[in-house]
């Protein structure tokens, strides 16, 4: 554990995102009516292609030999890396394809949400798979059911917090279609990084719990102690940013708050938010000991 | 030269109770595989233990130290192989988990998965390497370097089931993982003072060299 993982954390987390923002998409689609529904659906998938971009270099630079990745698809009968990859693949494949045909001819609507349910199926046994290569009986901290959450919750965090960014910035102002679904979106990210925030001192007493069984080769859990308290307060911060967005918008307080300006509204949550998953998935690659030598 | 040797399921045995942890296994294994100097297949691990009291006008103290020398143990149901998603780590003759560096990622899953952390990274060759309980030399009728290197006859090696017919023997100690996870072709006459795999009393005191 003694590398750096900044290729893993780019590709856990801009996987688990696309997948999370084809979620969004398709969530809050019956929230937005006419023309921009489908403008959104649209905007969505290049938005999960640009993080699928991000994704599959970044897995790729994780390779000591970067020519040899299609010999990755071999082994689907036992490995949950093989199949993270495959799914990967096709997850990309199918994305980059419908984008190239949406760029020709216009697809209608429903076709359009059916492609999207057919890929979001596809990206959540993605994410399971992921988990999965993870849940190893050699690493103490990643064989536990927390795994899974975490890598879901993230799914879904990062999904709505680019979801929201993106209509945020689709059109400003934004059309009144859209404007109801902003704090539907909005509470979900309230919701989501709540969860985050219970969720980190469980993960820390589980990392805790093997530091005080065997005494093991590197204090990584002790030395990453503060970076777990520095995770809560960013997704904390970000969080109370959100809700005083929210409350500002139900009180009609925008008068007195201006925060209809698109940039204070969102960036400063976003960035928070982001930084501490990032954060969080750096701890969860370094803060963990392994099960033998 | 010497007939070639074959098993079924080759294994090591180490007698833990006569290592005196020189780690001349180390360096031969590390020479004769010419090893960057970040790369050990073969390691010794110390194991340190135990304290002291005073009672009345005496010191007691139940200190223990004993030297475990590990490489890949060529398990019998290796996690390396099912998790490798090349299928470049794969178990040849004589039972041996070898890596097929044609086919070879380097994604280091191995490593992980490995409760030994046998296979390792050779960030120039772009490849994962690891022991191969040197073939080149079973080939030719001779010992493994780090078996013929060991002066007090810590190491031995044979066929898996013969070994482990042999009195107090047993497959994993502290700091080992339990063998139920991979079960490794791995058989060992312990220290006396050896603690069971899971002990929580000892610790690892050459952690940089392993």
């Amino acid at each position: 554990m003694r590398e750096s993982h900044t290729s893993l954390i780019g590709f856990t987390l801009a996987a688990q995102a696309a997948v999370g923002v084809l979620a969004a998409c398709l969530g809050f689609d019956a929230a937005i009516s006419g023309e921009t529904a489908t403008t959104v659906l649209k905007r969505g998938l290049f938005c999960t292609a640009l993080l699928l971009i991000i994704a599959n270099i970044s897995a790729t630079l994780h390779l000591g030999n970067k020519f040899r990745a299609p010999f990755a698809l071999i082994n689907l009968k036992t490995s949950w890396l093989s199949r993270e990859v495959v799914l990967t693949a096709m997850l990309t494949g199918g994305v980059f394809l419908v984008s190239a045909v949406s760029l020709i001819r216009e697809i209608p609507h429903n076709l359009l949400m059916m492609l999207f349910a057919g890929f979001i199926a596809l990206g959540l046994i993605l994410v399971y798979c992921m988990s999965r290569l993870y849940m190893i009986p050699t690493m103490l901290g990643w064989n536990h059911a927390m795994t899974l959450l975490e890598f879901f919750s993230t799914m879904l965090l990062l999904g709505v917090l680019f979801y929201l960014s993106m209509i945020h910035f689709m059109e400003r102002p934004s059309p009144v279609s859209l404007q109801r679904v902003l704090p539907m979106a909005e509470g979900a990210v309230i919701l989501l990084a709540a969860l985050k925030v219970v969720l980190i001192p469980y993960d820390m007493a589980r990392r805790g719990k093997w530091r005080r069984g065997p005494r093991v080769l590197t204090p990584t859990w002790t030395a990453s102690r503060h970076w777990f308290i520095a995770r809560s307060i960013l997704l904390f911060a970000g969080l109370a940013l959100f809700f005083i967005s929210q409350w500002v918008t139900q009180t009609n307080l925008q008068a007195e708050f201006p925060l209809s300006a698109v940039p204070v509204r969102v960036v400063p949550g976003v960035l928070l938010i982001l930084s501490a998953e990032i954060l969080g998935r750096y701890l969860f690659y370094h803060a963990n000991e392994k099960n033998g030598l | 030269m010497t007939d070639q040797k074959t098993f079924e399921q080759i294994a090591f045995f180490v007698d833990v109770s006569l290592c005196t942890g020189c780690k001349s296994c180390m360096i031969a294994c590390k020479d004769k595989n010419d090893l960057h100097v970040d790369i050990n297949w073969r390691r010794v691990v110390e194991y340190n233990g135990g304290t002291w009291s005073v009672q009345g006008n005496t010191f007691q103290q139940n200190v223990y130290c004993y030297y475990v020398s590990v490489a890949c143990n060529h398990c019998r149901e290796p996690l390396c192989v099912k998790g490798c998603p090349t299928t470049a780590m794969h178990k040849g003759e004589n039972g041996i988990v070898a890596v097929d560096q044609r086919k070879c990622v380097g994604c280091s899953y191995c490593e992980w998965i490995c409760p030994y952390g046998a296979p390792k990274l050779s960030k120039e060759a772009g490849h994962m390497t690891k022991c191969d309980f040197c073939r080149d030399y079973l080939l030719e009728g001779k010992d493994p370097a780090c078996v013929a290197a060991c002066p007090t006859r810590t190491l031995k090696y044979g066929e898996v089931d013969e070994l482990e017919q042999k009195e107090q023997i047993c497959n994993a100690i502290a700091p080992l993982t339990q063998e139920h996870l991979t079960r490794p072709s791995l058989v060992l006459n312990p220290h006396r003072n050896a603690k069971p795999s899971g002990d929580i009393t000892g610790y690892i005191s050459n952690p940089e060299e392993i």
